[in-house]
């Protein structure tokens, strides 16, 4: 092919950075394309990010990455779910676990069925039904297995990284096969003048890099989508509040546990991701509703045991490139858009950036319909995970909290109202194209929040009460049986990938 | 919360193929929890002699309780691997759509990518890569020594024979025929349905009505102002649909001599036909026998609002193009079960019904449309194709890139055989391409041919039944 691009030159060595370098140097193998990364030391990245969602076991795989090596170099621990606590107001929790709830009888989802048993004499909570949730609760992991007919195949894991250590590993994954590292700050984007493509970067050392295809991993500065391209940004504020972060690291206290916790907290929440060798802990608020110091102050008041490292105080504004493909310009990472994390949503979204740019990979010509097709699909992944965030925010159960009743008087996209309409109507889950989360997902988010349907499926009474009952309580019995056969969390972790016996890699 | 642990009272009006299906597939699902009367107010819908049940609704029959000896040896069914399409005007546009794709798929990259990566012609892609063309060729059908795995196929069926096979099915069942022409449905204020008089008889505590009939009114045997009806004359009541050849007359003059003689011509039955375009005139067999000529086209859409549900294969608007009138159907029951609600005038579920069946619709249509497009060289690039066609199409064109959704009904196969079989080649294929090695592709593309030639030799002739998998 003689209309082939030639050198790529990726903006920026954060996640998203070497995430995209090392992809590009698995598919581009053949010596046709020369990979270029830029970073700049002084600039630093943004040092958070370390709960993911279990698509990422997937990009790892595409990779060839060996997961106990990774998760070795990157101290990682599993993950099950994110148990959110306090968003109904008191000492309420719930967990969104990865995996199922029950099985499907007689080809009605098994929700229907657990909602009928709200109405019998016996009373069960959904989650006794997850596998993932009773695992999570019971601080113990075994991987899954693929067998259908097994009960270990009910669930999905993700893992809890160290964000920084997963840059290292994929920067020595990718500079072994052939990705160039500059150490150096971009201080201009040359445009061409009369195509308005980018030409080429100048450093502050004067030196001019040139290339074909530019990706944007900068971060929220967006340097070349925006600064140089200015494609526009969706602000999605009025939906999803927060827009300040302050993030600390601490010593760990206990063994970890294998599941992400998000705490909510008057003017936002807090997370605590559990690392084999510390703690991850942020406070996510709006600055509308508290100061940076009063959001330190609970931070640090929440904060169980020795803290590792000074606050890291972050400014963003939730919402979206209006594209995030622009001429010669794909941005990756932060520089597209940010969400807020507390879904662990933004590693995923990078990984489909760049598997999207894969299968959508240009020539020199850059045909605008690959260009747009590509941004459809990236703007649609983008506005599926903003409609799951805002469900958490607008049904929460926090009265008289002046920053969660203003989430639940909120006015919520059409897409949600009429999600939110079917499930409450007759817990019926929409099914959309390509989605992140799925039907286990938002049932765990409805009931968890406690969105009630009015009614179940009719045909749940082909099943008698006393046999559903049966059923149901067979159902709970397997899972016990699953859990009290599985190791503690730590010990799959000792087993496994301790970051202990780290390898040189 | 509603609890239900109730009886439900269906009404289905109509004695036609679909009231039978509907109310067997239904009784099936819901079992004791539903009584279902058909009413049938005398009037027949006589379809094709044969109708074509689709490569996707294997599992709707199954629920139903059809055997494929049912479907072989009571309702006569053929078994086909795909569909042709002869061109008449053009003969070298003839192309087939196997229902499994050809060839096969390497990471993202599609085959035909692959195929040109190579060198390789890949205009006849489905007739040299593809073990469902090989069968059709070939006549035969997997034997029981046939090793690999059992290509998507479909039963084309006597019509009749397979309407009476699904009426004694739901009599079976203990589904309820009453069949007058003496019968009244009365509404409450909301316009919902709620009593059935029969010849002074009363069913009252209805839940749902399901009007099978071309007539979009409650009321028998009065047309809807909204409704138009067109229709098709069904020239050759021995044609099976299998091979479908198409001929386009763009000429003014034709269409109006058309017009006028259809006027006046007796019009034996009607089709479950949409077009959207006045250029077609007629459907030809592949030995260019007129198949039907085609007159009008219904054009009201399935619906469910309040209790009411106009659920039919004619109101399906599935296009003789794509033959897919009954998988269609099949999946609005589907959609029809999975949203069955206690409440009454239950609006919200209601939408989502209709959401759902119509994204179908518009993507039987979008192929449809393509067929058209591609087929007729004078046709303008407006006509017909939707916006959304059109941009894939463009996107095609570059690289031979298609992106479609997961949960489209239309496989992306079905696109490329037309477009391919058309000659509308992508100027390039994937650049990652190059990454591949051209010689190790070329081997498995022979290795596939090799394959298809070996399967070959473990076949039946058709009329056989295919192994289970
Ligand atoms: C509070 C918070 C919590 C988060 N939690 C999660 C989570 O739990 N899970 C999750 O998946 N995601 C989370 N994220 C998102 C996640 O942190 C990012 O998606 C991820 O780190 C990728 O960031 P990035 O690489 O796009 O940007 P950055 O990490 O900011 O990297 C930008 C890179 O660009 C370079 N750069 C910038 N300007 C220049 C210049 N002029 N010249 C040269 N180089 C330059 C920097 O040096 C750096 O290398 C969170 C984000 C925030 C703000």
């Amino acid at each position: 092919m003689s209309n082939r691009i030639k050198t790529i030159v990726i903006v920026g060595g954060g996640t998203a950075g070497w995430m995209a370098a090392a992809a590009l140097s698995r598919y581009l193998f053949s010596g046709h394309y020369h990979i270029r990364l830029i970073e700049s030391e002084q600039i630093g990245t943004v040092g958070v990010g370390e709960a993911t969602i279990p698509g990422i076991r997937d990009f790892n795989q595409k990779l060839g990455i060996n997961e106990n090596d990774f998760m070795r170099a990157t101290h990682a621990t599993f993950k099950l779910g994110i148990q959110f606590e306090g968003w109904n107001g008191g000492d309420d929790k719930y967990m969104h676990p990865f995996g199922f709830f029950g099985h499907e009888l007689n080809g009605v989802p098994f929700h229907h069925y657990w909602l009928k048993s709200q109405q019998l004499s016996h009373k069960f909570e959904l989650e006794e039904f997850s596998l993932a949730y009773q695992l999570a609760i019971n601080n113990k992991f075994k991987l899954p297995n693929n067998d259908p007919k097994s009960i270990f195949s009910t669930f999905f894991y993700a893992f809890h990284l160290d964000a920084s250590r997963y840059a290292v590993f994929l920067r020595k994954y990718a500079e072994n096969r052939g990705v160039l590292r500059t150490e150096g700050k971009v201080d201009t984007v040359n445009l061409n003048p009369e195509s308005g493509f980018i030409d080429s970067v100048t450093l502050d050392d004067r030196t001019q890099i040139k290339g074909d295809l530019f990706i944007d991993c900068s971060g929220f500065r967006g340097l070349l989508i925006e600064k140089a391209l200015g494609v526009g940004y969706q602000d999605w504020s009025h939906w999803l509040p927060c827009n300040r972060a302050v993030a600390v690291q601490s010593e760990s206290l206990e063994e970890p546990l294998p599941y992400t916790r998000a705490i909510a907290r008057d003017a936002g929440w807090q997370w605590r991701i559990p690392l084999q060798h510390r703690v991850g802990n942020g406070y996510v608020y709006c600055d509308k509703q508290i100061s940076d110091d009063e959001a330190w102050q609970t931070l640090n008041a929440n904060v169980p045991g020795k803290q590792l490292t000074e606050p890291n105080f972050l400014k963003f504004t939730t919402g979206r490139r209006d594209k995030i493909w622009e001429k010669n310009c794909v941005s990756v990472g932060l520089s597209s858009g940010f969400l807020e994390p507390l879904e662990s949503t933004s590693i995923h979204l990078i990984q489909t950036a760049i598997m999207k740019l894969i299968t959508h990979f240009p020539d020199n010509q850059f045909a605008q319909e690959d260009i747009d097709d590509y941004n459809q699909q990236m703007c649609s992944q983008f506005d599926q995970v903003k409609d799951f965030l805002i469900l958490h925010y607008f049904k929460n159960g926090r009265k008289d909290i002046p920053f969660w009743d203003e989430c639940r008087t909120m006015a919520i996209p059409d897409s949600l109202k009429e999600r939110l309409n079917l499930f409450q109507s007759s817990g019926h889950i929409q099914e959309c194209s390509s989605e992140i989360f799925v039907d286990p997902n938002w049932l765990a988010v409805y009931i968890g929040q406690k969105v009630k349907p009015n009614s179940y499926h009719p045909l749940t009474d082909t099943i008698p009460n006393e046999q559903l009952i049966n059923i149901l309580n067979q159902m709970k019995i397997a899972i016990g049986n699953a859990v009290s056969q599985c190791p503690t969390h730590q010990q799959t972790i000792q087993n496994y990938c301790s970051s202990a016996s780290e390898s040189n890699l | 919360m509603i609890t239900s642990n109730k009886l439900y009272r269906l009404i289905v009006l109509g004695n036609t193929l679909e009231a039978w299906l509907a109310a067997a597939y239904i009784k099936r699902k819901m079992n004791h929890l539903v009584e279902i009367t058909i009413v049938d107010n005398g009037q027949s819908n006589p379809i094709a002699q044969y109708i074509n049940l689709g490569s996707t609704t294997h599992l709707f029959h199954k629920i139903l309780g059809l055997t494929q000896n049912d479907m072989i040896n009571f309702c006569e069914g053929k078994i086909h691997f795909g569909q042709s399409y002869y061109s008449i005007g053009d003969k070298s546009k003839s192309f087939f759509i196997p229902y499994s794709s050809s060839g096969f798929e390497k990471g993202f990259f599609h085959f035909h990518q692959l195929l040109s990566r190579i060198n390789e012609n890949f205009k006849n892609y489905n007739e040299s890569y593809s073990i469902n063309f090989a069968l059709e060729k070939n006549n035969k059908v997997p034997s029981q020594s046939y090793r690999g795995p059992i290509p998507d196929y479909s039963f084309v069926v006597n019509s009749s024979r397979y309407h009476e096979k699904i009426k004694s099915i739901a009599l079976s069942m203990g589904v309820q025929y009453i069949q007058s022409t003496n019968y009244q449905l009365k509404t409450d204020a909301n316009g919902t349905i709620n009593e059935l008089t029969v010849d002074e008889e009363k069913i009252k505590n209805i839940s749902h009505v399901i009007n099978t009939l071309v007539n979009f009114d409650s009321q028998p045997n009065k047309k809807s102002s909204k409704a138009s009806y067109r229709t098709v004359e069904i020239v050759n009541q021995e044609s099976d649909y299998s091979d479908i050849a198409l001929q386009w007359s763009l000429d003014e003059e034709s269409i109006i001599k058309k017009q006028k003689l259809m006027g006046k011509q007796f019009i034996k039955g009607y089709h479950p036909i949409y077009l959207s375009m006045q250029q077609i005139e007629a459907i030809y067999s592949a030995d260019n026998k007129t198949i039907a000529i085609i007159e009008d086209v219904i054009s009201d859409t399935i619906e469910w609002s309040a209790n009411k549900l106009n659920i039919s294969l004619s109101n399906l608007e599935t296009p003789p193009l794509v033959v897919c009138e009954l998988e269609h159907f099949a999946a609005s029951l589907a959609d029809f079960i999975r949203l069955f609600t206690v409440e009454k005038n239950n609006t919200v579920n209601a939408k989502e019904f209709n959401r759902l069946v119509n994204q179908r619709q518009k993507s039987i249509d979008d192929l449809h449309h393509l067929i058209l497009y591609q087929a007729s060289s004078k046709l303008t690039p407006s006509t017909g194709v939707s916006s959304k066609i059109k941009k894939m199409i463009e996107l095609y064109k570059t690289h031979g890139r298609f992106s479609l959704s997961p949960i489209e009904p239309v496989k992306a196969h079905y696109y490329f055989s037309v477009l391919i079989g058309n000659h509308l080649l992508p100027k390039s294929y994937h650049p990652l391409l190059d990454e591949l090695d051209a010689n190790q592709i070329k081997a498995e593309v022979k290795g596939l041919q090799n394959q298809i030639e070996i399967a070959l030799q473990f076949t039946n002739n058709k009329g056989d039944l295919i192994p289970k998998r």
